[in-house]
C-alpha cells in the first residue's frame, strides 16, 4: 500500500507538474499571440485610418458635396464607424457629442491637435479609436474600429493550445508512470524478497540490478545483512545441535549407571533407594530433552530426510497408538474411525507419524491426565485427526502459543505437575508441517484440549 | 498542507502573469508622434497644393416652418460657398432633429441641380424632372424656397429655371405664368 | 552362560555396560578399540557383540566386517543418531541390529536378549534352495558339496521364516516383527539390508534374484 501511494504521488506530481507547466505556457502563448494579433490589427487599422482621413480631406478639397457618399463608402469598405467633427460641430445624427464611442480625453487630445489612438472596452466590445485632426480642412476624423474580428483565430489558437496542454499532460502522466515504475520496482523487489526471507526461505537474495548506484548499494547491504543473519542462525542451530550431541555420551553413561544401580536396588538403604528413584526419573527427563533437542535441531537444519509411503491412515493411527502405549504405559485411548476414512490413505513417513502420536499422548499424560480419544474423519480432501485429552483444556490466549518451544502456558507454572521437556508440541508441529499437514489447538466437546491435525488425502484413481 | 499552498501560490501567480499581458485598455489615449503621421494630415495646408486649405462658412437655406412659411436654416459648407452648394443643401432638406422640430420642405430630395449660376443678379438654374412630378401648389412652394435661397446668395432679381434644359414657367397664384420668378412674387411664403 | 563382547571407546559407557550386563548374569569381555576387540574375540569367543561405530583407529564398520568374517554371532552396532547412512553401512558390514545414542539401557538389554534367544526354529523342516540344503533344526546351510554356508542367526531366521510361509509374501512389518521383534515402527532398512545380504549368499546371481524376490509395494517372498 505504501509503495502504491508513493507511485501515485510520483505520477500525480508528474501529471500536475506538466499540467501546470503546459497550462502556464499555453496561457502565456495564448495571450502573447493574442496581443501580437491585436497589435497587428491595430497597426493595420491605424494605417487605414490615415488613408481614410486623407481621402476625406481630398474629397473636401475637391468635391465637398460628395462627402457623405465618401464617408459611407469608406465605412462600408473598412467596416468601421467614422465620426466627423467639422468646424467644431459633431456630424452625428443627433448632433450630440459621441461620448459613447469616443472618450473625452481623446476628444480633448485631438482638439489640441494630436493624432491619438485609444483602445477601449465598450460594453463587451473592444474598440480601437483613431482620432486625426486635420487643421487644413478644419475637420477632426474619428474612426472607430472593432477588434473582435479576431474571434475565429483566437478560437483556433485556444483549441490548439488546449490540446497541446492536454497532450503534454498525458505525456507527463505516462512519463510519471514509467519513471515511478522504474524507480519503485527495486523497492517492490526488496519488499518481496524480505517477505520471503521472513517466511523462512533463507536461500533467497536480492538479484543485482543496474538500476542505479543507490539501488545497487541497497542490494549489497541487504544481501550482506541476510548472509549475516543466515550465518548466525546456522551457527545457533549448529550450536544447539553440537551441544545436544556432545551430551549424548555422558548422558548414556549416566543412564547406564542409574540402571546398574537399579539392578542393585535391594542392596540400598531406603534413603538411597528414594534418591535412586529420583535419579532415574530425572535422567529419563534429561534423556527425553536431549532426544527432543536433537530431533528439533535436525528438523531445523532440514537434515532429516523423509521416507514417505502411502499408508492407510486408520491402520497407521492404530499401530502408532499401540506402539506408544506399549512404551509409555497407561490406559490405551479409544481410536474412533469414521467409516469413510477407514480406507483413506495418506503420504507420510511412518516414524514421523508415530513421533507425532507419541508426543501428543506424552503431552496429554503430563498435563491432562491422558488422551481420551483419537478421532479420524474426512474433511473434504483432507483427513482430520482429533486428539482429545481429559484435561482442563487450553485457554484461548494460549492456543496459538502452545506450539512454541518451551512454552509452558499459564496452567503449567505449577512446576510440581510439570515433567515434560517443553519441546514435545513444538516437535509435533514441525513433524506435521513436514508431512504437509496443519495442526491447531482447540477445545474438545468434552472440555479438554483438542489437537486437530489435518493431512492431505492421497487420491487413487479407482 | 504546505504543498497545496505552494501549488495555490503558483497557480495564482500564473494567472496574474497572464493577466498582465492582456491587451491594455489604456486609461488615456496614446498620442502619435507627428513625425509618424503620413500624408501630412496634420499640416495646416493640404500637401502638394500651394497653401491649399478648406474653410467652412455658414449659409442659410430656406425650408418650411409651421404653416408652410419659409424659414432660414443655417448650413455649414466649404468656402467659397457656391449657389450650387446652397441649392444642393436645399435638396438635402431638414435634418432629423429639424424634422422633429416641425421643419419641412417641398423641394424634392431627389432633385438634382444640374447647373446654377448667377448672371445679372438672376440665378439661372437647371434642374432635373423631379420638379414637375409634384403638384403645382407644392411646386410653387418649392420654387419659392429656391428663390429665397438664391436671393440670399446674391440673385436678388430672382431665378430662371429650366428642366433638363427645357425652359420652365411657373403659374403664380395670381394666375400669371412667369419665366423669371422674383422674391416679391414668392412673398406669400413669408406672410404669416 | 552367554558371553557378550563390548567394543566401545567411551570408558564410562563401557564400564557401565560391563556392569549392567554382569549384573544381569552375562559374561562380559570389553575392548576400547577395534583391534583389541577382534583379538579378544579370537581368543575368547562371544555369543553376541556390541560395537560402537565411532571407534578410534579401526572403524566400527571394519570391526564388524572382521568379526563377521570370523563368525555368525549377532552383532549390535551403537550409532550416533545423525549418521543415518552409517546405520545402513553398519548393517551391510554385517551387523544384525542397531541402537542409537542416547539409548535406554534396558532397551539395549532387551535387544541383546532377543538376539541371543534367536535360535533357529527346530520345528521347521529342511528344504532346498537351488543347490543349497537348509536344515533349520541344526541351524546350518550346506552347499551341494557339503561345505557350510555361513549365515548369521538373523539371516537364517529370515530365510526360515520366509520358507515357512510357502512362497507367500511377507511385508517388511511382518518380517521386522517376526525376526527382530520390532513393531510397526521399526526400521525397515533392517529388513532390506538383510535381504540384500542373504541374496549375496544364496543367489547364484545376486543382481538377478530368482529365489528371494521383491514384491513391489508388498514385501518379499521366497521361491524355492
Amino acid at each position: 500500500m505504501r509503495s502504491r501511494s508513493l507511485r501515485l504521488r510520483l505520477v500525480l506530481i508528474f501529471g500536475l507538474g506538466t499540467l501546470l507547466l503546459s497550462s502556464l505556457l499555453g496561457t502565456l502563448t495564448f495571450f502573447g499571440v493574442r496581443d501580437v494579433l491585436i497589435a497587428q490589427q491595430q497597426k493595420t487599422d491605424l494605417q487605414q485610418s490615415y488613408v481614410n482621413a486623407a481621402l476625406i480631406r481630398n474629397t473636401l478639397y475637391t468635391a465637398p458635396l460628395t462627402l457623405n457618399n465618401e464617408v459611407n463608402s469608406i465605412e462600408q469598405s473598412a467596416d468601421s464607424t467614422l465620426i466627423l467633427k467639422i468646424n467644431g460641430q459633431w456630424q452625428t445624427l443627433s448632433e450630440q457629442v459621441p461620448t459613447v464611442d469616443i472618450s473625452s480625453d481623446a476628444m480633448r487630445a485631438v482638439n489640441d491637435g494630436h493624432v491619438i489612438t485609444e483602445t477601449r472596452m465598450v460594453l463587451s466590445d473592444l474598440d480601437y479609436v483613431v482620432g486625426i485632426p486635420m487643421p487644413a480642412v478644419q475637420v477632426q476624423v474619428f474612426e472607430v474600429w472593432q477588434l473582435d474580428g479576431l474571434e475565429q483565430n483566437m478560437r483556433v489558437l485556444l483549441l490548439v493550445i488546449g490540446s497541446a496542454a492536454l497532450f503534454t499532460t498525458v505525456l507527463g502522466v505516462s512519463g510519471g508512470i514509467w519513471v515511478s515504475r522504474r524507480t519503485l520496482r527495486p523497492l517492490v523487489v526488496v519488499s518481496d524478497t524480505a517477505a520471503r526471507i521472513a517466511g523462512g526461505d533463507f536461500a533467497t537474495r536480492l538479484p543485482t540490478t543496474h538500476a542505479g548506484s543507490e539501488v545497487e548499494q541497497l542490494t549489497e547491504s541487504f544481501n550482506a545483512m541476510v548472509n549475516q543473519l543466515v550465518t548466525k542462525l546456522e551457527r545457533d542451530a549448529r550450536f544447539a545441535s553440537d551441544v545436544s550431541h556432545e551430551l549424548r555420551s555422558p548422558l548414556t553413561a549416566l543412564a547406564m549407571s542409574a540402571s546398574i544401580l537399579e539392578q542393585h536396588r535391594e542392596e540400598l538403604a531406603p534413603a538411597a533407594q528414594q534418591s535412586l528413584t529420583l535419579l532415574s526419573a530425572e535422567i529419563l527427563v534429561f534423556q527425553g530433552l536431549i532426544e527432543d533437542l536433537i530431533e528439533l535441531s535436525r528438523s531445523d537444519a532440514g537434515a532429516d530426510s523423509l521416507s514417505l509411503e502411502v499408508i492407510p491412515i486408520a491402520e497407521l493411527t492404530r499401530q502408532a497408538v499401540r506402539s506408544v502405549m506399549r512404551r509409555l504405559g497407561g490406559q490405551e485411548p479409544l481410536v474412533e474411525v469414521d467409516a469413510d476414512v477407514e480406507s483413506a490413505r495418506v503420504l507420510v513417513d511412518r516414524r514421523r507419524f508415530e513421533r507425532i502420536i507419541a508426543n501428543l499422548i506424552d503431552n496429554a499424560q503430563h498435563y491432562a491426565g491422558g488422551v481420551v480419544a483419537l478421532r479420524l474423519s474426512l474433511q473434504g480432501n483432507r483427513v482430520e485427526l482429533n486428539v482429545d485429552d481429559a484435561g482442563p483444556g487450553i485457554a484461548e490466549s494460549d492456543q496459538e502459543h502452545v506450539f512454541e518451544r518451551f512454552y509452558r502456558g499459564r496452567a503449567a507454572h505449577d512446576r510440581s505437575t510439570v515433567r515434560g521437556t517443553g519441546l514435545g508440541l513444538a516437535l509435533v508441529r514441525e513433524h506435521v508441517k513436514s508431512l504437509d499437514g496443519e495442526i491447531r489447538a482447540l477445545v474438545s466437546p468434552e472440555g479438554g484440549a483438542r489437537f486437530q491435525i489435518d493431512l492431505p488425502l492421497v487420491e487413487f484413481p479407482s | 498542507m504546505k504543498r497545496s499552498r505552494h501549488l495555490g501560490i503558483l497557480l495564482l501567480s500564473a494567472l496574474c502573469l497572464s493577466g498582465c499581458t492582456l491587451v491594455s485598455t489604456s486609461s488615456s489615449p496614446s498620442q502619435i508622434n507627428p513625425n509618424n503621421v503620413p500624408f501630412g494630415l496634420q499640416n495646416l495646408t493640404i500637401p502638394f497644393t500651394p497653401y491649399g486649405e478648406v474653410r467652412w462658412v455658414t449659409r442659410d437655406i430656406f425650408l418650411l416652418g409651421p404653416g408652410q412659411r419659409v424659414v432660414a436654416i443655417p448650413r455649414s459648407m466649404t468656402a467659397p460657398p457656391t449657389l450650387s452648394a446652397v441649392l444642393y443643401y436645399e435638396t438635402q432638406g431638414p435634418t432629423p432633429i429639424e424634422m422633429n422640430a416641425g421643419i419641412t420642405t417641398q423641394v424634392p430630395s431627389n432633385l438634382v441641380i444640374n447647373q446654377a449660376n448667377i448672371q445679372g443678379h438672376i440665378a439661372l438654374i437647371d434642374v432635373s424632372k423631379e420638379l414637375l412630378q409634384i403638384s403645382l401648389a407644392d411646386r410653387r412652394i418649392a420654387v419659392g424656397q429656391l428663390v429665397y435661397a438664391a436671393a440670399a446668395m446674391g440673385a436678388t432679381k430672382g431665378i430662371q429655371l429650366s428642366i433638363e434644359g427645357a425652359p420652365f414657367s411657373l403659374k403664380l397664384p395670381t394666375g400669371a405664368t412667369v419665366r423669371v420668378i422674383t422674391p416679391a412674387e414668392m412673398s406669400f411664403l413669408k406672410k404669416g | 552362560m552367554s558371553r557378550i563382547l563390548i567394543v566401545e571407546d567411551d570408558e564410562h559407557i563401557r564400564t557401565a555396560l560391563r556392569l549392567m550386563f554382569r549384573g544381569e548374569g552375562y559374561d562380559v569381555d570389553d575392548a576400547s578399540n577395534g583391534e583389541d576387540g577382534v583379538a579378544l574375540f579370537e581368543r575368547r569367543n562371544a555369543d553376541v557383540a556390541i560395537v560402537d561405530i565411532m571407534l578410534p583407529g579401526m572403524s566400527g564398520f571394519d570391526t564388524c566386517v572382521a568379526l563377521r568374517s570370523r563368525s555368525d554371532i549377532p552383532i549390535v552396532i551403537v550409532s550416533a543418531r545423525d549418521e543415518t547412512s552409517d546405520v545402513v553401512k553398519g548393517l551391510e558390514s554385517g551387523a544384525d541390529d542397531y541402537v542409537t545414542k542416547p539409548f535406554v539401557p534396558l532397551e539395549l538389554l532387551a535387544r541383546v536378549r532377543a538376539h541371543l534367544r534367536r535360535r533357529p526354529d527346530s520345528a521347521a523342516r529342511a528344504f532346498h534352495i537351488g543347490e543349497l540344503h537348509v536344515i533349520p533344526d541344526e541351524g546350518v546351510v550346506r552347499h551341494a558339496d557339503g561345505t557350510e554356508l555361513h549365515l548369521t542367526s538373523t539371516e537364517f531366521r529370515l530365510l526360515v521364516d520366509l520358507a515357512k510361509v510357502n512362497g507367500k509374501v511377507l511385508s517388511r512389518e511382518d518380517l521386522l516383527e517376526r525376526v527382530w521383534g520390532y513393531d510397526y515402527f521399526g526400521d525397515s532398512r533392517l529388513v532390506d539390508v538383510h535381504v540384500r545380504r542373504l541374496r549375496m549368499k544364496i543367489e547364484p546371481d545376486p543382481a538377478v534374484p530368482v529365489h528371494l524376490l521383491t514384491v513391489r509395494g508388498a514385501g518379499y517372498k521366497l521361491v524355492l
